[in-house]
C-alpha cells in the first residue's frame, strides 16, 4: 500500500514538474517571440518609411524629368513657330514693298497732312519705310509716315 | 484497523484528484499558450518575409539614389530638390505656354495680313 502511495506521489510529482516545465518553456518561447516580433515590427516600420521616402523622391524626380521634356518640346515648338513668324514677317514686308511700288507715279489732286498743310496736284515719287517723297510744282517734298492722313497711311501700310 | 477500500478512497481524494485537476488546468493553459505561440510565430514569419521583401526592394531603390550620403538623407534631399525644381519648371512651362500662344496669335495675324496684302487691288 505504501509502495502504491509512493508511486502515486512520484507520478504526481513528475507530472507536475513536466507540466510546469512545458508551461515555462512555452511561456519563455512566447515571450522571446513577442520580443522578436517587436524588433521585426520596428525594422519593418523603418524599412517601410525608407521605402516610402525613396519612392516619393523617385516619383518626384520622374515628374521633374517629364516636365523638363515637356518644356524642351514646347521650346522646340516655340522656336519653330518663331522661324515661321520671321518668314511671314519677311513675306509681309516684301508684299508691302510691292504694294507701295504700285503707288509710284500716282497723282493726288489734294493731300492734307496731319500738320494742317494742304498740298495740291502731288505726284508720288518714292515710297519706303522712312516716308514718302512727293513731287510738287514747287519741288520735291519728303513727308514722314505720321504726317500722312490716316486713310492714306492705312492704304500704304504705315 | 482501517479498511483498505477506505484508504484507496482517501488516496484518490488526496493525491489523484488534485493531480488530475492540476494536469487538466495546466494542460489547458499550456495549450492556450502554445496556440498563442503558434500565432506569434506565424506573425513573426510574415513580418520576416515582409522585411526581406522590403530589403530586396530597397536594394534596387537605393541604387537610384546618389551615393553621397545615407539613403534616408539622400531621399530627403532629392525630395526637397525635386519639389523646388518642379515649382520652377511649372512656372517656366506656364510662361512658355503663354509665349507660345502669343506667338501663335502673332503668326495667325501675320498670315491674315499677308493674305489681305496678296489680294489687294492696285490703287
Amino acid at each position: 500500500m505504501k509502495n502504491f502511495l509512493a508511486l502515486l506521489v512520484f507520478i504526481g510529482g513528475f507530472g507536475a514538474w513536466y507540466l510546469y516545465k512545458q508551461k515555462e518553456d512555452t511561456s519563455n518561447g512566447l515571450h522571446e517571440t513577442q520580443m522578436q516580433i517587436e524588433n521585426y515590427e520596428k525594422t519593418v516600420a523603418l524599412r517601410r518609411k525608407e521605402h516610402e521616402a525613396i519612392t516619393k523622391a523617385l516619383a518626384l524626380q520622374k515628374q521633374v524629368t517629364d516636365q523638363r521634356q515637356n518644356l524642351a518640346a514646347l521650346n522646340a515648338r516655340q522656336a519653330a513657330l518663331e522661324t515661321t513668324r520671321a518668314g511671314l514677317a519677311r513675306q509681309r514686308q516684301q508684299a508691302i514693298g510691292t504694294l507701295r511700288q504700285t503707288f509710284i507715279g500716282t497723282t493726288l489732286p489734294t493731300l492734307t497732312l496731319t500738320t494742317g498743310r494742304t498740298l495740291e496736284q502731288v505726284r508720288i515719287l518714292k515710297l519706303d519705310d522712312a516716308g514718302i517723297s512727293l513731287a510738287l510744282t514747287s519741288g520735291i517734298l519728303k513727308v514722314l509716315p505720321h504726317e500722312l492722313p490716316p486713310e492714306l497711311r492705312q492704304r500704304l501700310h504705315y | 484497523m482501517k479498511n483498505p477500500g477506505h484508504i484507496r478512497q482517501r488516496c484518490f481524494t488526496l493525491v489523484l484528484l488534485p493531480i488530475i485537476c492540476l494536469t487538466l488546468t495546466g494542460c489547458r493553459e499550456t495549450l492556450e499558450m502554445q496556440a498563442q505561440l503558434n500565432e506569434s510565430v506565424a506573425h513573426m514569419e510574415k513580418l520576416k518575409s515582409e522585411a526581406a521583401a522590403l530589403d530586396a526592394a530597397l536594394i534596387d531603390l537605393r541604387r537610384k539614389l546618389p551615393a553621397a550620403s545615407a539613403p534616408e538623407v539622400a531621399a530627403q534631399k532629392m525630395t526637397t530638390q525635386a519639389t523646388a525644381d518642379l515649382k520652377i519648371l511649372e512656372a517656366q512651362l506656364t510662361q512658355s505656354a503663354a509665349l507660345y500662344q502669343q506667338t501663335e496669335a502673332a503668326v495667325a495675324a501675320l498670315q491674315k495680313d499677308l493674305a489681305t496684302l496678296q489680294v489687294k487691288p492696285n490703287p
